[in-house]
């Protein structure tokens, strides 16, 4: 199979744009004087560049084909380097589907391929018919030897993201600690300044709250806008052994996952909408997690829905029944506690320090004090873990809060660790390690259980991740 | 039954331990020549005797700290001194397993195995100071055990 004839014009253009760029910057300095010699010039290089590009264009479309052979994509493309590549229908992980407005109008899209292992997409195809890449989609997903079964087309998707949904995600998607990072700003940036505007007679004062207004505002307004023009029109439907989604309003994706390729099960809710009892969904695979990067956080997931239904929706995708988890141990509220207490007093020491106008008054300090224990107790009470039937689940994050979900037959390794700090409060953290979670902070780890408890946990993980392999 | 790294490994790490050692005071008496205009021999000395005390605890710390056994269904790994580690990794989960040996693993005529799975973490899985015959046998057998059970890697 080939790829779209508009491939050729399209990244034609595209690299001619780039050229362009450079060309018209430095341009810029020699059209200074313009005389005859050195328009044709330039008009002779522009032409030159313009067949090349669209040479270079031609030849790659020329040299690239693709198949599906047997249980395998083949795929044959390179100008001057050729390239072989085979990938195993069964080791795909992701199938995504892009197309952004221009290639829209054009009927075209780009296929994204993903198999575990390594960062980067295993195969990109730029671009299909936008019906072929429908077509290669639904073939990959297949299982082996089923090419006769007949799909169900117009089935109705599991869930579609109502106005309301959608108006709330996109309100919720700011994050609450940058306001507070500017109320904390607002706070100490006039007593830094606090000399200097009196004589500069307040204006300063005004400048810098306008600014900080203004950037938290286009912040909060971007993130936004950038969730609306996203999730517009979310649909994710359930097949046979896929989960499939669409969605974006200026830019389309779809793409599907396999049911077989889950690693972990997400749910958020960060406090904005905790407050209103929604949370969203996300799915990890070892082809891509959530975090990875911006746009491929949230595919293939529930991005926004009422509790209940996002708990029952888990349970339809990955069969995640409600549990109720176990506090962790007592003594990490002490631990929070005093780090809290640390970083406040350090930061007073620091602004005392610096002679900024802040004075030690009792009353503060107290209230720092009372601030730190209530905050410990926030982060205390927003962790937990449990071993369920199927899963084991941990939770974590105040501001931000997730509940993760991994499927016993997921886990690869199991690690506990003690740090010295730990050890003193008898506290220890499992982390449990799957395929999909290779972006390090976005671990899952059960944190600061008590050490008896850690040793239980792990040890009930790893039964039942035998028991899942039978 | 636990199994430790052969002691001569804490050769190795005290060496390893005695470089970071070295640098740091380096580092620091650098900084300190600067602040006070000029540079004392002494305090050099008084920072790289602390530093490889230091270096010499951590290491003995270090080696106590390790153990190692092969059991029924996995490998059970516990190290470190600043945080303890414990590690378990199931035998089907195994992808491969490695031996290494550096110049200085050589010169102390041992070996590491490093044991791979498609975790994000596999290769932190690393058993150092492993004579190398025994090595290539626990590397067999690990790897006889990862095939038993193969096309269940979960990914």
């Amino acid at each position: 199979m080939k790829l779209s004839r508009l491939t050729i014009p399209y990244t034609g253009l595209k690299n001619l744009s780039y050229i362009f760029f450079v060309l018209i910057f430095s341009g810029s300095f020699s059209l200074r004087e313009p005389n005859i010699g050195s328009l044709t010039i330039i008009s002779v290089t522009v032409g030159a560049l313009m067949a090349l590009s669209f040479l270079w264009s031609y030849l790659t479309w020329k040299n690239y084909s693709y198949w599906i052979d047997e249980d395998t994509l083949r795929i044959k493309q390179g100008v001057l380097r050729k390239q072989n590549r085979r990938i195993p229908k069964k080791r795909i992980q992701n199938v995504d589907i892009k197309r952004n407005i221009v290639q829209r109008a054009l009927g075209i899209s780009q296929v994204k391929l993903e198999t575990a292992g390594g960062g980067e997409t295993e195969a990109t195809l730029s671009y299909l018919e936008f019906e072929d890449a429908q077509r290669l989609r639904r073939q990959l997903r297949q299982r082996e030897k089923q090419e006769g079964s007949i799909e169900n087309e117009n089935d109705e998707p599991i869930y579609k993201i109502s106005d309301k949904e959608l108006a709330l995600l996109s309100l919720t998607s700011i994050d609450l600690r940058q306001a507070l990072g500017i109320i904390v700003l607002f706070g100490i940036v006039p007593s830094f300044f606090g000399g200097y505007l009196e004589e500069a007679e307040i204006s300063l004062m005004v400048g810098t709250s306008i600014i900080l207004v203004t950037l938290t505002i286009l912040t909060f307004f971007s993130s936004i806008v950038s969730t609306f023009l996203q999730y517009w029109g979310f649909k994710l439907y359930k097949k046979e052994n896929s989960l499939e989604y669409e969605r974006g309003l200026l830019n389309r994706s779809e793409g599907s996952i396999p049911l077989n390729k889950i690693q972990r099960v997400t749910m958020e809710e960060n406090v904005l909408k905790r407050m209103i009892g929604y949370s969203s969904l996300k799915i990890d695979t070892a082809g891509y997690s959530p975090g990875e990067s911006m746009e491929k956080g949230s595919e293939a997931a529930i991005p926004m829905a009422k509790k209940q239904k996002s708990m029952n929706l888990a349970n339809d995708i990955a069969g995640i029944k409600k549990i109720e988890l176990e506090s962790i141990g007592e003594s990490a509220k002490l631990r929070y506690t005093a780090r809290y207490l640390i970083v406040s007093t350090l930061i007073i020491a620091a602004l005392f320090q610096t002679d900024t106008g802040v004075k030690l008054e009792i009353i503060s300090v107290l209230s720092l004090a009372g601030v730190s224990v209530i905050a410990a107790r926030l982060k205390w009470s927003n962790k937990g873990f449990a071993a369920g039937k199927n899963h084991c689940v941990t939770l974590n994050g105040f501001w931000n809060r997730s509940t993760n979900f991994i499927p016993y037959f997921r886990v690869q390794n199991l690690i506990e660790t003690q740090s010295i700090l730990q050890k003193r409060l008898e506290l220890a953290s499992v982390d449990i390690d799957t395929a999909g979670t290779g972006n390090l902070l976005n671990k899952t780890v059960a944190v600061d259980l008590e050490k008896k408890q850690a040793e239980k946990f792990r040890e009930e993980v790893f039964q039942k991740f035998k028991q899942s392999l039978k | 039954m636990d199994r430790k790294p052969e002691k001569r490994i804490t050769l190795l790490w005290f060496i390893q331990a005695s470089i970071v050692a070295g640098i740091v005071s380096s580092i620091t008496t650098g900084i300190l020549s600067v602040f006070n205009q000029g540079f004392s021999a002494n305090v050099l000395i008084l920072f790289l005797t602390i530093g490889n005390i230091l270096a010499a605890v951590h290491t003995v710390y270090r080696y106590r700290s390790w153990k190692y056994e092969i059991k029924k269904d996995h490998i059970y790994l516990e190290h470190g001194v600043l945080v303890k580690i414990k590690t378990m990794v199931p035998f089907v989960r195994i992808q491969h397993v490695d031996t290494q040996k550096s110049i200085l693993d050589r010169l102390l005529g041992v070996s590491s195995v490093v044991v791979y799975t498609a975790g994000s973490r596999g290769s932190d899985v690393s058993i150092p100071g492993v004579i190398p015959r025994e090595g290539e046998d626990l590397q067999d057998d690990l790897k006889n055990r990862a095939v038993e059970s193969e096309d269940r890697d979960g990914v």
